[in-house]
């Protein structure tokens, strides 16, 4: 049975923080003492010990967000000769700085910038780009482009970063399915959708009979202790975070789309005190695929993005932990300089990444892509995406080794005070 | 699929999600599209409701309503078993033999001790008795939860 490091098993910790006081105001206080000590203490003697409360929020835009569209480059005229139809017209971006603008539908992000809480990276991308969705996707996933990296970027970061205990929730993927970028050798991403079906099927003597259950067994058989212990945990982690979300009040507006559910429920996580360090969350289904009149949907899109990132972190401002908290968007790919024939836009290479967090130094990152010298219609990268999670990995996290992690040296950006 | 939920299921593709359920529901009450497909005081939000030129939302939700349109209801089928006849073939009777031999059957490590006897306890009250009396559904239901439980253990995960 896996055992926390002050003695106790989590189902002991578990019903000492949780189940004897019942959900309510009192459940964060004493969740606060217990877990973040918890976790303070694991990180003791690593590069992370001084900033061990440190979350990282990672967003998946999935299906290829346009970002010649996302961070208009309105003092571009090889922008409109390109996009002649669904180009923001400059009247209509919120502008920013250097000739940039966001969208309009991104005033959530404007406030964020203009607060110098937001950095813009431009031109991410990496060498002899794939256009396609499950490659570029695998490539990012993984931070080994062409590389056929089987473990996610943030399942290494994990495993070089905290101790080894794979039911210790350092990572929660929010989503129908475990994505690729949390994947780890040792630790076991709690993966769940929504958190009010986050439990066993079955009707309440099934459920009650196999939480009798309890594997005793399984000792002397390491892969069974594994097993058990992993269902011992799903049982546990499902009911702490089933109650920490129903337990959770915020007069926040998130806004609506399925992200604006998502980073409420990691508000939940954290205010809770979920001893996770790395949360994911993304879009499903390749929405930021705007191939067709992109116009209306992909404003829709941005406008539920910024709507919810804003939320989330005036939110965790609300619960006095944006400290503790920083976020990184991405996508698989950009989008072709110019427009298709149908009012969208296809498959591309070089994107914006966006950085958010209270100790972000705020501004423009990197070198925009040329958007006359192409490679065959596509932008050439400037800044290779994995600049920005070694900045994630060196500069917030505080781990050491991102060299291990990203399996090469990318100089970290300095967008952290 | 040991046993359907007859009940409570719905169909995963005949779900609609919760911001075109809303627009469903306000349409159902009378509301006109513009303000049936207003959502969310966010300021990105209302940005987009006021500019507009497609409404996305109610696209949305038609998009739905012409795929159900469309889809067949995916059929339930229920596992094609005889956890009767299955125990009557093997000579078993008795709870806690029958609980020995589903384990020995579909179970490649032993279970404890303390988790053998809360399988038996549990089939004791499915049954209201120590014995399997009869070919009933309900005894046919009882056994299959019973299987339900043993292809839930970790130990199941080794077989």
């Amino acid at each position: 049975m896996a055992r926390f490091k002050c003695g106790c098993s989590r189902r002991e910790f578990l019903v000492k923080g949780m189940y004897g006081l019942g959900v309510g105001a009192t459940l964060p206080v004493l969740l606060d003492r217990t877990s973040a000590a918890l976790a303070a203490r694991a990180l003791e003697g690593t590069s992370m010990e001084t900033s061990p409360e440190r979350i990282l929020v990672v967003v998946e835009l999935s299906g290829g967000n346009d970002g010649l569209n996302t961070v208009v480059p309105f003092g571009d005229d090889a922008y409109y000769r390109a996009r002649p139809t669904i180009g923001i017209p400059r009247s209509e971006a919120i502008e920013i700085e250097d000739g940039y603008g966001f969208h309009p539908s991104l005033v959530g992000f404007e406030r964020l910038y203009k607060d110098g809480e937001m950095a813009v990276v431009h031109g991410c991308g990496y060498n002899n780009p794939s256009l396609s969705h499950f490659s570029s996707m695998g490539y990012w996933h993984t931070g080994v482009p062409n590389g056929g990296e089987s473990l996610g970027w943030l399942g290494r970061l994990a495993d070089g970063a905290y101790d080894h205990d794979a039911q210790g929730n350092r990572i929660v993927n929010i989503g129908t399915r475990q994505s690729l970028a949390v994947r780890s050798r040792h630790h076991s991403p709690l993966v769940f959708n929504d958190p009010r079906t986050f439990r066993r099927e079955g009707a309440e003597s099934e459920k009650n009979a196999l939480a009798s259950m309890t594997a005793d067994g399984a000792q002397g058989n390491a892969t069974l202790e594994f097993l058990a212990g992993t269902a011992q945990n799903a049982a546990e982690s499902s009911e702490f975070v089933r109650q920490a979300a129903a337990a959770y009040r915020t007069p926040v507006d998130y806004g609506i789309g399925g992200l604006s559910g998502q980073l409420r429920q990691v508000a939940s996580l954290i205010h809770a005190e979920m001893p996770t360090r790395i949360y994911y969350v993304a879009y499903q289904g390749n929405s930021f695929d705007t191939h067709v009149h992109q116009a209306d949907p992909h404003a829709r899109l941005l406008a539920y993005t910024a709507d919810a990132v804003r939320g989330f972190t005036q939110d965790l401002k609300r619960i006095g932990r944006a400290d503790d908290v920083a976020i990184v968007m991405f996508t698989e790919f950009g989008r072709r300089v110019e427009e298709n024939g149908s009012l969208g836009t296809d498959h591309g290479t070089a994107t914006p990444m966006f950085v958010v967090g209270n100790h972000v130094q705020g501004g423009l990152y990197g070198t925009h892509p040329s958007l006359t010298e192409l490679d065959d219609g596509n932008l050439i990268k400037t800044t290779d995406f994995r600049r920005v999670y070694a900045t994630m990995i060196e500069e917030w996290l505080k781990f050491d080794d991102s060299p291990a992690v990203l399996k090469g040296s990318f100089d970290a950006l300095g967008v952290f005070a | 699929m040991l046993y359907p939920d007859t009940d409570g299921f719905w169909a995963p593709d005949r779900v609609v999600p919760g911001i075109y359920r809303q627009v469903e529901e306000r349409l159902a009450r009378g509301m006109n599209i513009t303000a049936a497909t207003q959502q969310g005081d966010a300021e990105s939000s209302r940005l987009v409701d006021r500019d507009e030129d497609y409404n996305t939302r109610y696209g949305g939700y038609m998009g739905y309503l012409m795929a159900f349109e469309k889809l067949h209801p995916i059929p339930r089928r229920v596992a094609d078993l005889d956890m009767v006849r299955l125990l009557s073939d093997a000579g078993v009777s008795e709870a806690g033999a029958v609980v020995d031999h589903l384990i020995r059957r579909f179970l490649r490590v032993e279970l404890s001790g303390a988790d053998r006897a809360v399988l038996v306890d549990f089939l004791h009250d499915e049954l209201g008795g120590d014995r399997i009396e009869s070919d009933t559904p309900q005894t046919e239901a009882a056994l299959r939860a019973l299987l339900y439980l043993i292809l839930s253990t970790p130990e199941y995960q080794l077989a």
